[in-house]
């Protein structure tokens, strides 16, 4: 997620300033420290532990799998006994990856394979990393359309989980797929597009990596461009209310929301003019800083929301932070806080109202400030997409990783369920198949292309049996 | 050549060609200093995984080749930065993201960006060629 452009400076001012006004010393709340703080543990010598990036899944796997090629990835693949789970850079929340099987990291396969000028498309191998990307595209005269707001995950693991930026006309990163290689479990390689095995097509573009394994994939693309961000902080309620013209006239729109506040943050991203010189000065990650500010003022019986209101009211005077350069830099943005993150995708005209109530249960009930997250996502045809035949919009609570997430997620996914929300399948969620087949017109396509390419369930972990009810067949 | 444009530069050779450029400056440096020579997949992962963080300045990370700041973590000894490195410390996440790498291949990396020698400690089993 990304967290608004305040600096540093004028945080740490505005709190000073509010601190003052409240002539009190700040009541601090008490963090009781997260029971999911890191489990993995680290002796030299010993197998290797595997753990995602915001370390609250950890596994032990008996095995760790590199292919350096596509035809060893094939050939092994099907020869392997156990459960096989592939994994990309980890980044996903939810348990897709443990296995105490073996863990397939598809790194190795990595690079621009081809590019056609003419048709505008680049086929990849699907282990590259998304903050490759950009500028292998750019030396080929190419570029992605969009793209989610971090580049840590490799191509593979994004698309798996229908991974997106924002912008109402434009599609999550799996709907840039023209085509795809699938390993499948059995040791087959299957070549993929709207013609030639168009249900599995249709199923691998958002797969969890439930389906074998995308080995490479070629991309729709268009020329390189540049784009301009100007972020600009406002009272929350104008903002919504002017929220429909927002995301219909600026190329990319997204909105953060600050709870406990009356304000938000709108981010407008366009294409930049000729004589706009870039322009990417590093970011600050301000969200520890809104948190201090928060520890500072906010728990002042009465006054706290006041006063942190007016703090980040001062700190935000003023300024309209812009940053200019090409696509892919100006999209993504750094990530260094640790945190767990639930993303429900709800219809895009609910959006408003579904923020409005996330915000109540906030202030009603959980000292939570970090910035929530609300973007705008075009429909598209891929049978698990959260963006399945309706446009989306995609709204992201977050909580610090050394703070428990747990009854502030619950409260907000009931919220979010109210909205007919799909959740983001790389993201914390509670839902298992008996909910999700509802949520999907073509939720038994699905499972009988997983049932017809895996039969025994070697891509299937604990998780993957859950949500898809593998085994139960609670989908049929 | 200002510090950013200097890292700008090594992203843009680590991203275009990362196998080249880190097996070139380590050989470079080992003949003094007893640098470790990355091999081919370390130096991938370095040009593909930790380059995405290590030679980006003012982000908060030591960058590559900041002999100030890699001084001070490694004070810590080779072993410490490896043990960061497995389990995350501050916004370096666990593994640092890189789901092949094995522990040599982590206290490899970690001796280059540190400019620390393998010397120090015994050799560790490999799990380079791990596979099923």
């Amino acid at each position: 997620m990304t967290t608004t452009r305040i600096t540093r400076r004028n945080l740490m001012r505005s709190a000073l300033v509010a601190s003052s006004a409240s002539l009190v010393s700040g009541c601090k709340p008490t963090s009781t420290g997260s029971p999911l703080e890191p489990k993995l543990k680290f002796e030299s010598g010993a197998a290797l532990p595997w753990s995602n990036w915001a370390a609250n899944h950890v596994c032990e796997p008996s095995a760790r799998w590199a292919p350096t090629s596509e035809d060893e990835l094939v050939s092994q693949l099907g020869l392997q006994q156990g459960t096989v789970r592939p994994v990309g850079a980890g980044h996903s929340f939810s348990p897709l990856v443990p296995t105490d099987g073996t863990i397939l990291s598809t790194d190795l396969l990595s690079g621009l394979i081809s590019s056609d000028d003419e048709t505008l498309r680049s086929e990849v191998w699907a282990g590259t990393r998304l903050h490759q990307l950009g500028p292998l595209l750019e030396a080929k005269g190419q570029a992605l359309p969009n793209l989610p707001d971090i580049d840590y995950q490799t191509l593979a693991g994004a698309t798996a989980t229908s991974t997106h930026g924002t912008g109402i006309k434009f599609g999550s990163l799996s709907s840039q797929i023209h085509s795809l290689a699938l390993a499948t479990p059995s040791g087959e390689l299957l070549e993929c597009d709207r013609e030639q095995n168009p249900e599995i097509f249709h199923a691998s573009r958002c797969s969890l990596g439930a389906l074998g394994v995308i080995t490479r994939m070629t991309l729709n693309t268009q020329r390189p461009f540049r784009l301009v961000e100007r972020t600009r902080v406002d009272r929350i309620e104008t903002l919504l209310e002017d929220v429909d013209r927002l995301a219909a006239e600026n190329r990319h729109f997204e909105l953060y929301a600050f709870p406990h506040s009356s304000f938000g943050a709108s981010i407008e991203i366009n294409e930049a003019q000729e004589d706009e010189a870039s322009s990417l000065e590093p970011e600050e990650d301000a969200a520890e800083l809104m948190r201090d500010m928060f520890r500072g003022v906010g728990g002042i019986p009465g006054i706290g929301d006041f006063l942190y209101d007016q703090a980040l009211n001062a700190a935000a005077e003023g300024r309209e932070p812009v940053r200019i350069g090409p696509s892919y830099a100006v999209l993504a943005h750094e990530r260094l806080t640790r945190f767990r993150e639930m993303e429900y995708t709800v219809p895009a005209d609910a959006g408003p109202a579904c923020l409005r109530e996330i915000l109540e249960v906030i202030r009603n009930g959980f000292p939570v400030i970090y910035p929530i997250e609300y973007r705008y996502v075009k429909n598209d045809d891929i049978w698990l997409s959260m963006f399945h035949e309706r446009d989306g919009c995609s709204i992201s609570i977050h909580q610090f990783a050394d703070e428990d997430h747990r009854e502030y997620f619950k409260a907000v996914e009931r919220v979010f369920w109210k909205y007919d929300g799909r959740p983001h399948w790389g993201k914390i969620h509670s839902l298992g198949a008996a909910e999700l087949t509802q949520l999907y017109p073509n939720w038994k396509d699905f499972v009988a292309v997983r049932d017809a390419l895996d039969p025994s369930g070697k891509m299937l972990n604990d998780h993957l049996k859950m949500v898809l009810g593998a085994g139960s067949r609670a989908n049929s | 050549m200002n510090r950013n444009s200097i890292s700008k530069f090594l992203f843009a050779l680590c991203v275009f060609c990362s196998v080249e450029f880190v097996a070139s400056t380590s050989t470079s440096v080992s003949a003094a200093e007893e640098q470790p020579v990355l091999s081919e997949r370390q130096s991938k992962a370095f040009g593909q995984i930790c380059a995405r963080c290590h030679v980006r300045p003012g982000i908060g990370v030591p960058i590559l080749g900041d002999t100030a700041e890699w001084e001070k973590r490694g004070a810590k000894g080779l072993e410490a930065l490896v043990a960061n490195t497995i389990t995350g410390i501050g916004g370096m996440p666990p593994l640092g993201t890189c789901g092949f790498c094995s522990e040599d291949d982590f206290r490899h990396l970690a001796a280059f960006m540190a400019r620390l020698s393998l010397k120090t400690r015994a050799e560790t089993p490999s799990a380079e060629h791990a596979k099923p």
